[in-house]
């Protein structure tokens, strides 16, 4: 890729970023609060070891989740579903590791993260094989897996893996052997303070190489193509030979297993156990991001880190303003999206005022 | 040297006054928010009040979601906030975590236990508030049947119910109490909709006092209650004016009490960790009676109301408490 097409990727974003910047602070002028505010929430989400750390934690699941939903959106499919997907991979996590608290570390992290994938697996595959097999419309059977997914993992985490002796609806605790150890375990070892008392944990490295593996898939493999030229031209595809059946199955078992991950930085790399209601919508925001990085798999990590920054920034803002609650970071995601998906037309019109052709 | 002495407490009584103009309070209270004009709203109260009597600054955090309460916690903490008020059982573990991370930062912890030496843990005898307001609305039913809707199913809502079951039955071992949980996740805490369409159908059943204590879920019943001229308990917070008339009266958790003298001692600089656990004797429960519940307690309810209350508190009449008919005798935190 040339320094020119990268620039050209990132100049969209990178205006809608500001314009929403600028509006969000014209809002709060009109609030009575002064737009610095913004600024310094910028600054303590990126510029601290504490802020940085949160904002880097919260990256990790929308990383996933953003892939998961991208994935199906390369394939032409509109995976609504990513929410009750990461529900079932937490669960799945937590019901092995109360099934086999006795494997040793080296047995147990990759179970406990192989499970996740298949919980998630196992709920994309229900859309897929309605999707493929009985022509249901992808986007209504997965928000209705979502609410059943959903409902059935409070289930499990009301009866089956409560714990009793707390008021919390929350399961048991995972055992030991399944954490992944925190990112300030790492800095620790060079005497550093970075990412102390935060959460972010070594599930954001391996949603990094998730990412790129992600990528190497749709653009570098024949089965990536076969999932493109789906998405782009269905009958096409189909005329030569790809199988659409296999590949909705296929897509959505994967784009589940990338969703169930989120389970894996939430159970075993932070509370060590699942709680109900453990995800602000992860699945939904990972919506957006997939479309601020127009579903390019590496454009994901930096839209995932943005949304991340700007889901702890929210808090921020909440402590620095009388006024403000962290709610404000709804409105600042939905200005993004709606700026991203206005942006084409905006280009257009810049090119057509420096007499350019709109795609040259 | 006497007078030595007392330029020198002068002077400390400068700087504690000094140390009290800038002590920074951060109140974090749960899902229910400060205008659940329950629970929360009690510790919102007494945080208010110890801002104006006190000076303190104070900054209040509500969730909307229970995985930010930890970081809440943490960015208190991280700002320097001396004190730190955790409101609800919910926060527990989040509490014991950043403890222990901070330990040199003290936090109040509401409505559940933990060990550690930088907590004040406060815990009530709801069973004991309950007892009595139970006794209450068995002497003011006419139908001999009375409701309870509890917010969350949980064992500190079961010894709610316990409680008020057994007050009912104290005074009137025939009357009849129907239960109903408005739900078993958090949600339920501020689902005024669905508790309504409880309290519908217990009216319709023939309860004429219901017992809410079901934090911001509770507005639901009082709803119902004016809808069918009927009457409701409140809990927590006096609810005694939210619907004048219709409230025979609120059991009162003294959260605000609790809050108001944690930060008090924090300014005195004689905060002190450990685990507080408040009941009648101690005024940390009790029923409200003010202008809004005047007609509806007569001098008779109002007598024997008082007797039983004597009884509590000299153990002469034994509250059953939840926690310990639980199998494990160890109390949930």
């Amino acid at each position: 890729m040339k320094t020119g097409s990268v620039l050209k990727h990132l100049g969209g974003p990178l205006v809608a970023i500001l314009v929403s910047g600028l509006l969000t602070s014209l809002l709060l002028l009109l609030l009575g609060e002064s737009p610095q505010i913004l600024w310094e929430a910028f600054t303590s989400t990126f510029f601290n070891s504490f802020g940085l750390g949160y904002t880097l934690f919260y990256t990790t699941p929308l990383l996933l989740t953003g892939l998961s939903v991208a994935l199906c959106f390369h394939a032409g499919l509109f995976n609504i579903g990513a929410e009750g997907q990461l529900h079932l991979g937490a669960a799945s996590i937590v019901g092995v590791a109360l099934l086999m608290p006795q494997l040793p570390w080296y047995f147990a992290v990759p179970t406990g993260i192989l499970s996740s994938m298949i919980g998630g697996a196992l709920w994309g595959f229900i859309a897929g094989f309605l999707k493929a097999k009985r022509g249901s419309h992808e986007v209504i059977v997965t928000i209705l897996l979502n609410l059943i997914g959903i409902t059935f993992v409070n289930y499990l985490i009301l009866y089956p893996f409560k714990n009793t002796q707390v008021q919390n609806p929350e399961t048991l605790g995972i055992a030991k052997s399944y954490f992944i150890p925190p990112l300030s375990s790492l800095t620790a070892l060079f005497g550093s303070e970075l990412f102390r008392t935060t959460p972010v944990n070594f599930t954001l490295f391996f949603s990094l190489i998730v990412a790129v593996l992600c990528h190497i898939f749709l653009f570098h493999t024949a089965k990536g193509f076969e999932l493109r030229a789906l998405g782009q031209n269905t009958s096409a595809a189909r005329f030569n030979g790809i199988s659409l059946t296999k590949n909705t199955l296929l897509v959505f078992a994967l784009s589940g297993a990338l969703s169930g991950l989120v389970g894996v930085n939430e159970v075993m790399g932070f509370q060590h156990k699942l709680i109900e209601g453990f995800s602000p919508q992860y699945g939904f925001t990972g919506i957006a991001v997939a479309l601020m990085a127009r579903n390019h798999p590496l454009g994901i990590i930096l839209a995932a880190l943005l949304f991340g920054a700007i889901h702890n920034g929210a808090r921020e803002i909440e402590f620095a303003s009388e006024k403000i609650t962290k709610e404000i970071s709804i409105l600042m995601e939905a200005l993004l999206v709606i700026l991203i998906a206005g942006n084409q037309y905006f280009i257009t019109q810049f090119n057509r005022f420096f007499k350019r052709g709109p795609h040259d | 040297m006497a007078r030595s002495l007392r330029v020198f407490v002068l002077f400390i009584n400068l700087l504690s006054s000094l140390c009290l103009a800038e002590l920074k309070v951060g109140l974090a209270l749960d899902k229910g928010g400060r205008d659940d004009k329950s629970f929360n709203a009690a510790a919102y109260k007494g945080a208010l009040e110890a801002k104006e009597k006190l000076g303190i600054t104070l900054k209040t955090v509500e969730s909307s979601d229970d995985i930010s309460l930890e970081p809440t916690l943490r960015t208190f903490a991280q700002k320097g906030y001396p004190l730190i008020v955790a409101v609800g059982f919910v926060q527990r573990d989040a509490v014991e975590k950043v403890a222990e991370e901070f330990p040199k930062t003290h936090f109040v912890l509401i409505d559940s236990t933990t060990q550690a030496s930088n907590v004040r843990s406060v815990v009530f005898k709801e069973h004991e508030g309950s007892f009595l307001v139970g006794a209450l609305a068995a002497l003011s039913s006419k139908s001999q049947q009375v409701g309870f809707i509890g917010g969350m199913d949980i064992p500190m809502i079961r010894r709610f119910q316990l409680g008020f079951e057994s007050g009912v039955k104290y005074v009137n071992p025939k009357a009849k109490v129907l239960n109903n949980y408005v739900g078993s996740t958090s949600d339920a805490w501020r689902n005024p909709t669905k508790a309504k369409e409880l309290a519908l159908s217990q009216y319709n059943k023939g309860a004429d006092v219901i017992f809410v204590p079901a934090g911001a879920s509770g507005l639901g019943v009082f709803d119902a209650a004016e809808q069918t001229q009927k009457l409701v308990v409140g809990c927590d917070s006096n609810q005694n004016w939210v619907k004048p008339g219709k409230v025979l009266t609120s059991m009162l958790k003294r959260v605000d009490i609790a809050v108001y003298q944690a930060i008090e001692l924090e300014t005195k600089g004689a905060f002190k960790g450990g685990v507080f656990d408040l009941g009648l004797a101690e005024n940390g429960v009790d029923y409200s009676l003010d202008e809004f519940n005047r007609n509806l307690v007569t001098p008779t309810m109002e007598t024997k109301l008082k007797a039983i209350r004597t009884e509590i508190i000299k153990k002469q009449i034994t509250v059953p408490d939840y926690y310990l008919n639980m199998k494990k005798t160890a109390s949930p935190s």
